[in-house]
């Protein structure tokens, strides 16, 4: 039995990650349902390797979209969809594959993760429904921030700005934020001109739409010729693995209800062959019955505890892109347990934490410079003001012939001791 | 009251005896100091392509550099016949942050010698000239190709797609195995000119400076492939699937896509497959990547031809080499 480890179901696909949707495609030609189960575990450190998709055939874990079909012929499973097509022909899908991870990728980068109304209109609640509680709110970010730096190469950093004046409560939009019933009151101080008023997607529409159009003509361009009803890259062979991994990529530009639409609107009229590509292959795949999905098996509480600080450690600045890099060095050195470089580690951290705590505590005791030092004693241990420390003192110093009378059976017992109210010479100790 | 007279002097007025004394000055004028060796000259008759290079020497007599993206880029030059003069350098002198850069020749102006000597400074000696990179390159070899033949050009579409693989699969693998190269290169001191050009000669500088450069070539590595860790395995077999694409790509055609002379694409291959394959670079024994490459002949074989074309100078060496 094949268990398929994938990132989770959204926006109506398999999958919300491009790979995991190709690889589930092409399980889904190529295997009967009964021979593979989908589990949708939605956390990367299931394999080892920390990528999804992965799958696990006996105690063999193989991830990435590549080496699962490399893995499946070499171990006889079955027939792969490449086999049929020519020598000229393989080397295109291989060439084309690279291309759509090349090029294809950082659009889709883009679309989802990099411009902030999209990411927090579509994407991030996606993966909220994808994860549980404490999770949705460190795991996503995460991985938005490593779309960013995927696709930062294409200059395109203004879609990123988390303060999209137009998006919700901004101090500079201070004024469409308020009722409308208080607007009036306030005088209209500046008026925005035509950038300001441009979602960051219309400003740089120009280049979004160049990108868009080099990456998809390319695409379009190999599949001209073929079936107008179910194109396909290749027209003899039914799909092909560059089918599939070409449909995960174009189904996340074409599917998601994204509010900033600048893949679809270029998509649908532009390339609508390319749109119809994605279309056939969905129907294709409900065609061919079920997905198998299964239920992933319950995450104890301390793997869930682990994923959690994980996440958690890598959000912190400096020491989060330490750990990263340490992580990524023990998992590429196959390292498990502690050893004596973790052990290192581990000191090193603990002893700077005690000497950066101890020196904080250190400061935090000093005296302000220049000012003389004053403390306050009580003269009479009897004060109950005392109890309440240096400011219990100061009181009851200050109000020295004052005594609580904490109840009417006490009185008569004090009466005897002296007159009421004698006044009471306190020095405070001064220097 | 009468007003002073014209002659008296000011109250600002320098005396005399020192105002003798300050027109004695500057004693001696000196000429001016002549500018370093390596300084580029004012005026370039040839444009000059910035490149990484090992010495010098191999930059005067134009042998092939050792970075890839240099290495492409002067090939196309040769192949177009434009003959450039190679200036070795490094990421800092450029002014995009990396190398390769081509400073076009300067136009002679009208403006007389003479004049210009006087104001070295004004824009009177040459206009200035903007550094060219990437596909300015191949426009300006394009237009000042002496050759009569023009360019065909390859199908775009396609060759965006190959370029990608090299870019996506090949250049990875690449990445990895210079990791490897670097320590070993910096280690080797039996070129003093390297050492004292490239690099800083106390541990306390060199350590750093090749950690940051392994830094870069991770991350480098973790964006292209989307992967989460760096696996020299599946890189290698990445690097193998696209070097059996690009063979089958070439077939028995001379060039790329069967084109009557070499393109741009064809300066891209052999940009990989010269370095890979060079003996004279310092690969470990083991190298996996070059012996990949030797088992698809018409890759080697095209290797060999597009050299030949472009240095014929060099034939006697190739002999020995390959």
């Amino acid at each position: 039995m094949l268990h398929l480890h994938v990132w989770g179901p959204a926006f109506g696909l398999p999958s919300i990650d491009a790979e995991c949707l190709a690889i589930i495609t092409y399980f889904h030609n190529v295997l009967p349902s009964s021979s593979w189960r989908l589990i949708p575990s939605n956390d990367p450190a299931v394999s080892p390797s920390n990528l999804l998709p992965a799958l696990q055939h006996e105690d063999k874990w193989i991830s990435g979209f590549q080496p699962i079909i490399e893995y499946l012929t070499s171990a006889a499973i079955c027939d792969g969809l490449d086999e049929t097509l020519s020598p000229i022909q393989r080397a295109d899908s291989v060439a084309y594959s690279a291309y759509l991870r090349a090029h294809a990728g950082p659009l889709v980068d883009l679309s989802l993760y990099v411009s902030a109304a999209n990411w927090a209109a579509t994407t991030r609640p996606a993966y909220s429904l994808l994860l549980t509680f404490p999770l949705t709110w460190t795991v996503p970010t995460l991985i938005r921030a490593e779309a960013i730096k995927r696709a930062e190469h294409l200059g395109l950093a203004e879609l990123d700005t988390d303060f999209d004046p137009n998006g919700g409560l901004h101090l500079s939009a201070g004024r469409d934020a308020l009722p409308e019933t208080f607007r009036r009151h306030i005088p209209l101080m500046t008026k925005k001109t035509v950038h300001e008023e441009m979602t960051p997607e219309q400003a740089i529409a120009i280049r979004l739409f160049g990108l868009t159009e080099d990456c998809l003509t390319v695409l379009d361009d190999l599949m001209k010729g073929g079936d107008e009803e179910h194109p396909r890259f290749f027209t003899d062979a039914a799909v092909s693995s560059l089918d599939c991994l070409a449909f995960g990529y174009l189904a996340l530009m074409q599917k998601p209800a994204v509010p900033r639409s600048f893949l679809k609107d270029w998509l649908e009229p532009k390339t609508p062959r390319l749109h119809k590509f994605v279309d056939s292959m969905l129907a294709a795949i409900t065609a061919r019955g079920d997905l198998p999905w299964a239920t992933s098996e319950p995450t104890s509480v301390a793997r869930f505890g682990g994923r959690i600080l994980d996440s958690v450690l890598r959000h912190i600045p400096n020491l989060g892109e330490q750990y990263a890099a340490e992580m990524r060095h023990r998992a590429e050195h196959q390292k498990t347990g502690l050893d004596q470089r973790a052990l290192m580690l581990i000191m090193g951290v603990v002893l700077t934490g005690l000497a950066t705590g101890y020196g904080f505590q250190a400061y935090r005791a000093m005296q302000p410079f220049g000012a003389s030092t004053q403390s306050w004693k009580p003269r009479r241990s009897r004060t109950r003001l005392s109890e309440f420390g240096q400011l219990g003192s100061m009181l009851s110093s200050a109000m020295g012939p004052f005594q609580p009378v904490p109840s009417g059976l006490d009185v008569g017992a004090r009466d005897q001791g002296g007159p009421n109210g004698m006044l009471v010479e306190v020095d405070s100790e001064v220097d | 009251m009468a007003g002073p007279p014209s002659s008296r002097p000011g109250w600002f007025a320098v005396p005399a005896p020192v105002r003798e004394l300050f027109k004695i000055f500057p004693l001696t004028t000196l000429p001016a100091e002549s500018l370093p060796e390596r300084a580029p000259e004012r005026a370039r008759v040839r444009p000059s392509l910035y490149v990484f290079a090992r010495t010098l020497e191999d930059a005067r007599s134009s042998r092939p550099s050792f970075n890839p993206q240099c290495l492409k880029w002067q090939t196309f030059l040769r192949i177009a016949g434009v003959d450039v003069h190679l200036v070795p350098s490094n990421n800092h002198a450029s002014p995009s942050g990396s190398l390769p850069f081509l400073l076009p020749p300067t136009t002679p102006t009208s403006i007389p010698e003479k004049q210009s000597s006087t104001q070295p400074s004004g824009n009177a000696v040459t206009k200035p000239t903007i550094p060219l990179t990437g596909s300015k390159i191949h426009r300006y070899a394009k237009d000042n190709s002496p050759r009569e033949t023009t360019f065909s050009d390859s199908p775009p579409s396609r060759t965006e797609a190959y370029e990608a693989l090299l870019s996506q699969n090949l250049r990875p693998a690449w990445l990895t195995s210079s990791e490897k190269l670097y320590a070993l290169y910096l280690h080797d001191a039996n070129t003093p000119l390297l050492k004292a050009l490239y690099l800083p000669p106390s541990p306390i500088l060199y350590l750093p400076s090749l950690h940051t450069l392994r830094n870069a070539a991770t991350d480098e590595i973790l964006k292209t492939t989307r992967r989460s860790l760096v696996d020299p395995h599946r890189l290698l077999v990445d690097a193998t699937d696209a070097l059996r694409s690009l063979s089958a790509l070439l077939a028995d055609n001379d060039w790329f896509f069967g084109l009557p002379d070499p393109g741009l694409f064809d300066a891209e291959v052999f940009a990989y497959t010269y370095l890979i394959l060079d003996e004279a670079f310092g690969w470990a024994d083991d190298y996996s990547l070059a012996q990949c490459l030797v088992k698809f002949d018409n890759l080697v074989e095209h290797r060999r031809r597009l050299y030949e074309r472009c240095w014929p100078e060099a034939l006697g060496e190739q002999v020995n080499t390959n």
